[in-house]
């Protein structure tokens, strides 16, 4: 069967994947792109049973489009390992991301939302990804990995430039390469920097433990800070955006969104000024 | 060590893990139908509850609050009803017996 055309670098296809997913589920659900040598899986039952026999379906060397991505960089991240390399430092990690924890997250991810937005209330006027949604993300995540708030911008560009893809880039760029080193180049002078402190129960501290402790070895140690770096950006400020974007494609929606009560009063102001 | 899952139908299934791991990625290392795991063992989405009964239940660490709390929302909740991925598989639990629920959720 011949399978429509698909290029996963297209700007197009990402703008709006969801037809070109709709014509392979009914088409050809286990589609294979001769042309990239990737597979793609369009049916939750496929997805859910390649997720657990972890065995066949490996993340080695398979998390990104590109086969030999991974190994053109010299800090593994955890991202494509599997068990029991994988169990290892998830183990490290699952309790500093319990509710509990959460809970205080969400309430600091609050207060520092109202402080975001308290600058544009005057004015009314506020760019919503460069001014709140780009800037959440990373100050939550300099909480976890303890980033002084006049470093954030530079780690924020660094993870930025990492990720960025024009329209049809197929291979890893010398722009993407530059925010690579200089996160790895951050993330060695942070650690270094922090190697001597007591563990304060942050991730920053859990992860420098594990190296002390040899749990984890260093160019472990600093390709998750580097996979924390982009994954704990990128994937909310993104979703943010878009959450904003489709409020106001549907004023409705968004008047329903405003009448809901908030846990704290002082928020009210804030999401009545969006 | 061993761990013994038997299903809500009876079916038991014997896995051989190491210890230091948790009851509920003892099952998904051995792909033990019935536990998802969904949220990678961060107690949050209790798709890996399970029951540990007597007398293996009076040998493990007793649920702290944020598990009871999850077990609140569990459908098939009993006295015994715990998460597994907050149960720590120690050498004393070699050859436990785990019940699964009828199902996740
Ligand atoms: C809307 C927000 C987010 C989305 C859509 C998202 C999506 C994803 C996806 C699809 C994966 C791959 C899962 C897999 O390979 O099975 C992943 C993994 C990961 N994400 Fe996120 N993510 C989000 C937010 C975050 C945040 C805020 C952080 C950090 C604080 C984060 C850290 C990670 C890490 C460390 C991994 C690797 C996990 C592992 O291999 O065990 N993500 N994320
Ligand atoms: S794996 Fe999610 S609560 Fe246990």
């Amino acid at each position: 069967m011949t399978s429509p055309e698909l290029d996963p670098y297209d700007h197009g296809f990402q703008w709006d994947p969801y037809p070109y997913y709709r014509r392979l589920r009914e088409q050809d659900p286990v589609y294979f792109n001769r042309q990239r040598g990737f597979w793609l899986l369009t049916k939750w039952a496929d997805v859910h049973q390649a997720f657990r026999d972890f065995k066949t379906f490996a993340s080695a060397g398979a998390v990104a489009l590109e086969a030999d991505a991974v190994d053109k960089f010299p800090y593994p991240m955890f991202i494509s390992t599997d068990p029991p390399d994988h169990s290892r430092v998830r183990r490290l990690f699952a309790p500093l991301f319990t509710p509990e924890k959460m809970k205080a997250l969400e309430d600091y991810t609050r207060k520092r939302t109202l402080e975001f937005l308290q600058p544009h209330l005057s004015s009314g006027r506020l760019d919503f990804v460069g001014d709140l949604a780009a800037r959440i993300p990373m100050d939550v995540l300099a909480v976890l990995l303890r980033i002084p708030a006049h470093e954030q911008d530079s780690v924020r560009g660094f993870a930025d430039d990492l990720i960025a893809r024009e329209d049809k880039q197929n291979d890893v760029s010398p722009r993407n390469v530059a925010g690579y080193m200089g996160l790895a180049q951050y993330f060695e002078r942070h650690v270094a920097l922090h190697l001597s402190t007591p563990n304060d129960g942050s991730l920053l501290g859990a992860l420098i433990q594990a190296e002390t402790e040899a749990v984890m070895s260093h160019a472990e140690v600093i390709g998750a800070l580097i996979l924390f770096a982009i994954a704990g950006n990128e994937t909310t400020t993104k979703t943010m955006g878009n959450l904003a974007l489709r409020l106001w494609q549907h004023p409705r929606a968004a008047r329903v969104v405003g009448r809901r009560p908030l846990p704290d009063p002082a928020s009210r102001g804030g999401v009545a000024a969006l | 060590m061993k761990v013994i899952f038997i299903s809500s139908e009876g079916v038991r299934q014997a896995v051989e893990v190491q210890p230091g791991g948790t009851l509920m990625e003892a099952a998904l290392l051995n792909m033990v139908p019935g536990v998802e795991g969904m949220c990678g063992g961060v107690c949050s989405c209790a798709t890996c509850h399970c029951y540990v009964q007597a007398p293996w239940g009076s040998t493990i660490d007793a649920p702290r609050a944020g598990e009871l709390e999850m077990l609140d929302a569990v459908t098939h909740r009993r006295a015994d009803s715990r998460l597994g991925c907050q149960v720590t598989l120690t050498e004393q639990l070699d050859g436990i017996e785990v019940l699964l629920p009828p199902s996740q959720g």
